[in-house]
């Protein structure tokens, strides 16, 4: 198995979810927060390779199996909100969120 | 592997129905595509109503819930696809259709789910078709807007769910429910709660559950009302169904204290149910006010899953979502009937429309009835369910006392709501016309008229038939 190196992994997909978080609650542009979500994803599917790799039991698939499946999703995900903004932006010609606001009560 | 084959068969028959209907676009058959969903979706309807129980390894697991809430998604499914047929072109078909099968889909795998895995690909699928039918309007800066917002926030907490899940699959080392509970049942080291809250998160907000509900208000007012009703209804039902696997089987019943998962439940109610009440009077917009009357309602089934230890307690949350589901449908349609511009929804808008098309304002003014929990609709006796198994837990041990103020909660919620409903009755009925309408009402499309019909007498009868409820309380517990 060599030697454990999971607590590094885990740091890196630490890190990689808070910069994500971070992207997504200040960012103003909408591109700038899909982004940032898919940080997000990244560091769960790079977390669930890591515990498959060193902490599941041996045979046991289901992280690498999570891992593919958060890819796929991720790129669905990513090309229905990128048909949205795109038609956010085509009606409004901006897809700041501060500035695209017209939903209230 | 015959007999997964059968316990599968309506998501199986979905995913062929599917298939089918993109290849009808392809084909350039796309006057056909409503009638091959519709088929197909009703032959899914039929095999789950004769497929056997079961579980297929430890991912999916088609139990009393679950064999209760295919029927019930697959009906609905029915039902928004008949009234998309009559409001859309035909051109539209494919594309609506496929993306309404898609959230059916969703909500088929998210029900029968007993695995986190499945959980998430459930509620993704859910989620993707869900966003595209809120911005389905293109060109319109609303509904554009309303997609937007949806797919911006859900993504965000479908993200956050998904690390949570990593995090307990590393720790705990299973993703299946049972191996959860069983872990837990021995001892709950704080990390492992912690990433299960966190897990839990995408289901909150698929429930729109106060703090995960900021999204709804926005996307319920911009998105297209039968977009609305489509995600407004077959997630929910998924949640609840997933929701009550869940906590049977990964919440054991020897856990140091029960009390507090019931208590944390308890909460979540109360705070939905008392934000949604309090921000609804003040919305102008009446798909704004579905809106929250959908957060208090999920707070309304979260209270009765709250009082999990009483006998009773999660037929009243089926019987909750048979009477929200049909009501819910019913007002949105009858608003997307109603409203003199196709998207606008604002109560000044809709001043007067009742007189225009009188029956489908008394279909709306029997919805919106239910929904505030009037006798002798279904809403009512939902209501009434719920409310005695929060009271009768919460009187019987002194550490389940926060069920009585939840208790509270939701009849000060359906008072404060009820002045909500009123609001866009008065629209519809009690005033004036704008002056320079002129132009001809067109004939109601007999589609959407029939589906009404059956949204109404589904809300009347389910009030009437008083035994109802004791044969569902059977059936999830024979």
């Amino acid at each position: 198995m060599g030697p454990d190196h999971l607590g590094s992994y885990l740091a890196i997909a630490a890190a990689l979810f808070t910069t994500g978080v971070l992207a997504v609650c200040t960012r103003r542009n909408a591109i700038g927060v899909l982004i940032g979500i898919e940080l997000m994803l990244n560091a769960a599917a790079l977390q669930f390779v890591a515990y498959g790799r060193f902490r599941a039991p041996l045979g046991d698939s289901i992280g690498q199996a999570a891992a593919v499946f958060v890819i796929v999703v991720a790129a669905a995900e990513a090309a229905v909100a990128l048909a949205l903004l795109f038609a956010v932006y085509r009606t409004l010609r901006d897809i700041d969120l501060e500035r695209t606001r017209e939903l209230a009560a | 592997m015959s007999e997964t084959l059968m316990i599968l068969a309506p998501e199986l028959i979905l995913t062929a129905t599917l298939l089918a209907v993109l290849l009808s676009d392809a084909a350039r058959w796309r006057s056909f595509a409503y009638l091959l969903a519709l088929s197909g979706t009703l032959c899914a309807l039929l095999a789950s109503a004769l497929a056997p129980r079961g579980t297929v390894g430890d991912q999916l697991a088609i139990d009393a819930w679950a064999a209760l809430a295919r029927p019930a998604i697959l009906l609905s499914a029915v039902l928004l696809l008949m009234a998309a047929r009559s409001l859309h072109d035909d051109d539209d078909g494919p594309a609506w259709a496929a993306l309404l099968l898609a959230l059916a889909l969703g909500a088929l795998v998210t029900a029968a789910s007993a695995h986190l895995l499945p959980l998430w690909l459930g509620l993704e699928l859910m989620s993707l078709s869900g966003y595209a039918l809120a911005g389905w309007r293109a060109g319109s800066r609303r509904s554009a807007e309303a997609g937007m917002k949806y797919v911006l926030f859900g993504g965000a907490a479908s993200a956050l769910s998904l690390y949570g899940m990593s995090h307990l699959y590393g720790l705990a080392g299973r993703l299946d429910f049972a191996g959860i509970g069983a872990m837990l049942a021995v001892d709950q080291p704080l990390p492992v709660t912690a990433a299960l809250l966190i897990a839990s998160v995408g289901l909150a907000y698929k429930l729109t559950l106060v703090p995960f509900h900021y999204y709804a208000p926005d996307v319920y007012q911009g998105a297209p009302p039968l977009a609305v009703a489509s995600v407004g209804t077959l997630p929910k039902i998924a949640a609840i169904a997933v929701l009550v696997r869940a906590l049977s089987s990964a919440v054991p019943e020897s856990l140091v204290s029960p009390a507090s998962v019931s208590g944390l439940l308890a909460l979540l109610a109360t705070a939905s149910l008392l934000v949604a009440a309090l921000t609804a009077v003040v919305a102008r917009d009446a798909q704004r006010i579905i809106a929250y009357s959908a957060i208090a309602h999920a707070g309304s089934m979260v209270l009765a899953l709250a009082a999990r230890p009483h006998s009773s307690a999660t037929a009243a949350a089926a019987f909750y979502l048979a009477a929200y589901v049909p009501a819910t449908i019913g007002a949105l349609l009858a608003l997307a009937l109603l409203a003199p511009t196709a998207g606008r929804t604002a109560l000044v808008e809709l001043a007067g429309s009742g007189q225009r098309r009188p029956w489908t304002g008394v279909a709306l003014v029997v919805c919106l009835a239910s929904l505030a929990g009037l006798p002798p609709l279904a809403g009512f006796l939902a209501k009434w369910g719920v409310l005695r198994a929060a009271l009768e837990v919460g009187l019987g041990a002194p550490e389940r006392s926060v069920l009585l103020w939840a208790a509270g909660a939701l009849l000060l919620s359906t008072a404060i709501s009820a002045w909500a409903y009123l609001l866009i009755i008065r629209a519809v009925f009690f005033q004036p016309a704008p002056a320079q309408q002129t132009t001809a009402t067109p004939p109601l499309p007999p589609g959407v008229a029939a589906v009404l019909a059956l949204c109404v007498a589904a809300t009347l009868a389910l009030g009437l038939w008083l035994s109802g409820f004791a044969v569902l309380l059977h059936s999830l517990h024979p």
